[in-house]
């Protein structure tokens, strides 16, 4: 079975839409508003894949990668930073992630890099 | 020594003096001496001492003499006086500042051998008018190493925009040269005084250096320092009164330490910029014994000047720096906040061309649609009312307006918002019929803005009141959440520009925290005010706008 692309976004309209899209594509997905949910399904469930926004309420993205590279079972799933902050780059550079995008989503990109992962 | 300084105290002399250069030629001569030798004293000047002698090989020989003999030997010149051979006692003195570099000068004195040999009175009067002479030299010498104190502290007070290092290097250039121990404490915003440097001459003070640095003054104490701080007026202490420390003191401790100083002058000067005192500076002596004077007290309010000059320059670059950095956050937030709306249309443009979603969902994307558009204009035209604030363009259309009219349709407007939120929404109108001259669209935006901020700050399920209500002189509009409050070290900047953007955007929140800017303007604009209330975090927050029922023409 396909691993899940986790989307981490606070937007829940954008986040909606990009679910949707990518489940129609025939990805598994799932949802997470902030950081903190978002570990809460990575206990839960699969994940091949996390989308993950950085300026979060609740837990951030920066404060999440912290968290998930100190545990080991979660480590070495890979992460696409998807921010609307045009600045983070060269900050997003320390996190070690394998995707970088700022908004908005580019979508061929963001598929081809889905398709490399699940 | 000049030709004319050596007339202006030679000439009073009861005896014959000349003053000689290195190479023996009589620069100037007294009035006793020429009477003596029965010429003029012009007439002397500019001919060799031999040819002043009889014998000139005795006055080349004596000066040959001077020239290697230190304290200069007297010797004998014999010089025709009205035709008969006189013999005169010869005594040379060096004149020190010349010794110390530039051309060599004598004075020489020239005494009749047959007169006294010896007058005591005489050299009373030349020992004194040769401490003069030190004192004078002493003096231009002070002089020039207090031009060079103030330009070696004018180049430390230029070097950097650090407040608190350029104060530390005026502390440190100021011991020994100017003091035995300084001080320099700041007045802060707080009313506070923070001691900023402490410095001492003697190092093995060190521990009593500490000991008085943890006592800045306080600013009610009876410190004299309190009062310099306080009227921004120098004082001088030419003597300090042993019975004033325990004045001075905070406890037996700091007495004792005060003592062990043992000052013996002081001075304190205020730090002063347009017109407001900035801090101080602290001058004391103790071990050297020096005694200050008002020379010394206009030199170190020349320094303060300067001070005040780089403090003020320092705390005005700080500001400039600040703004910067809060307009740079600004346009950060601004371009995160457009992005946001654009992001999720962009997501559901893609969903929609993919083709895959039900009908349901389709009608589902055009209205996030439409919201995200609507969000955004909202964004451009608050940045465009900010825009025509800053530069003053932004004009009223006043009429008479109904207060229930305008708050009715604001209500309106952010129902949909409170609903989505579970928000309850309550309206108290208590003046119904009032008005008020305004522009309407203006006003619905004051409280369009005031609701949807506190729609946007409170939790779901809590609640949003406006009551609107009558009083002898004015309407008021109250608003009222019960959402998160404002913390009080935040309460005084609410209304401030850029501000709420660099507070709440990691909270979550969105927003330019430009609406609140938009309000107060737009409030004062139409003669009223608005004030925010909060008890603190957590305790939800009451706007207050009051409007005018007569205008201001």
């Amino acid at each position: 079975m396909r691993k899940a692309v986790l989307i981490v976004e606070d937007d829940d309209s954008a986040r909606e839409a990009l679910a949707a899209f990518l489940a129609a594509e025939g990805y598994p997905v799932s949802e997470a508003a902030n950081g903190r949910e978002a570990l809460d399904r990575l206990q839960q469930e699969a994940v091949g894949l996390i989308l993950l926004d950085l300026m979060m309420p609740v837990m951030d993205g920066w404060e999440f990668r912290a968290v998930q590279m100190r545990d080991p079972m979660l480590a070495a799933i890979p992460v696409m930073v998807i921010t609307a902050d045009a600045s983070a780059r060269s900050r997003a550079n320390n996190l070690g992630v394998q995707g970088y995008m700022t908004k908005p989503i580019q979508f061929p990109q963001l598929l081809a890099f889905v398709d490399r992962y699940c | 020594m000049t030709p004319d300084a050596f007339r202006s105290f030679a000439d009073s002399l009861p005896e014959g003096m000349l003053l000689v250069s290195g190479d023996g030629t009589i620069l100037a001569a007294n009035v006793r001496l020429a009477e003596c030798l029965q010429q003029a004293p012009e007439a002397l000047v500019g001919t060799p001492l031999a040819a002043l002698s009889l014998d000139g090989g005795e006055a080349t020989r004596l000066l040959d003499e001077w020239s290697r003999n230190s304290p200069l030997p007297p010797g004998t010149l014999t010089v025709r006086v009205g035709g008969e051979p006189t013999r005169f006692r010869a005594e040379g003195t060096v004149l020190e500042h010349v010794a110390q570099g530039g051309d060599r000068q004598l004075l020489v004195r020239l005494i009749p051998k047959q007169g006294p040999e010896q007058d005591p009175e005489l050299d009373e009067q030349l020992l004194a008018l040769t401490e003069d002479r030190k004192r004078a030299e002493a003096e231009r010498a002070g002089s020039a190493q207090r031009w060079q104190f103030l330009a070696n502290a004018s180049t430390a007070l230029g070097s950097s925009l650090d407040v608190d290092q350029v104060l530390r290097t005026i502390a440190r250039l100021s011991v020994p040269a100017l003091a035995d121990w300084c001080t320099v404490d700041m007045l802060e915003a707080d009313g506070s005084v923070r001691r900023v440097a402490v410095t001492h001459a003697d190092p093995t003070k060190r521990d009593l250096v500490d000991m008085a640095a943890t006592y800045p003054p306080d600013p009610q104490g009876k410190h004299p320092r309190t009062s310099v701080l306080r009227s921004g007026r120098s004082l001088l202490f030419a003597e300090f009164p042993d019975e004033s420390l325990p004045q001075m003191a905070a406890d037996e401790r700091h007495l004792a330490a005060l003592r062990s100083l043992a000052y013996r002058s002081a001075m304190i000067v205020a730090i002063k910029a347009r017109g407001r005192t900035l801090g101080a500076l602290t001058f004391a002596t103790a071990e050297s014994g020096r005694r200050y004077g008002p020379d010394d007290l206009a030199l170190v309010e020349d320094l303060a000047h300067r001070a005040a000059l780089a403090v003020d320059n320092a705390r005005l670059y700080a500001e400039a720096q600040e703004a910067n950095r809060v307009k740079d956050e600004f346009l950060a937030t601004v371009s995160h906040e457009l992005r946001t709306p654009l992001s999720s249309m962009m997501n559901w443009i893609a969903l929609l061309r993919q083709g895959k979603i039900g009908p349901e969902q389709v009608s589902r994307g055009l209205e996030v649609l439409q919201r995200s558009g609507e969000a955004q204009a909202r964004l451009i035209d608050d940045i465009l009312d900010v825009s025509r604030i800053v530069s003053g363009r932004l004009r009223l259309q006043p009429q008479p307006v109904e207060l229930s009219d305008v708050v009715r349709d604001a209500v309106d407007t952010v129902r949909p918002a409170a609903d989505a939120k579970r928000v309850r929404l309550e309206v108290v109108d208590e003046a119904a019929g009032t008005r008020v001259l305004g522009d309407p669209a203006r006003l619905q935006q004051v409280v369009w803005n005031l609701l949807a901020n506190g729609v946007k700050f409170t939790p779901e399920g809590g609640r949003v009141s406006v009551l609107v209500e009558r009083k002898a002189q004015e309407t008021r509009i109250v608003v009222t959440d019960t959402g998160e409050g404002i913390a009080p070290e935040f309460l005084p900047f609410v209304f401030d520009r850029f501000r709420q953007a660099e507070r709440v955007a990691n909270r979550g929140h969105t927003g330019l925290g430009l609406g609140l800017a938009i309000v107060k303007h737009l409030v004062e604009a139409h003669g009223g005010s608005v004030e925010a209330q909060s008890e603190g975090r957590g305790s939800g927050a009451t706007f207050v706008v009051r409007l005018p029922l007569v205008p201001p023409r």
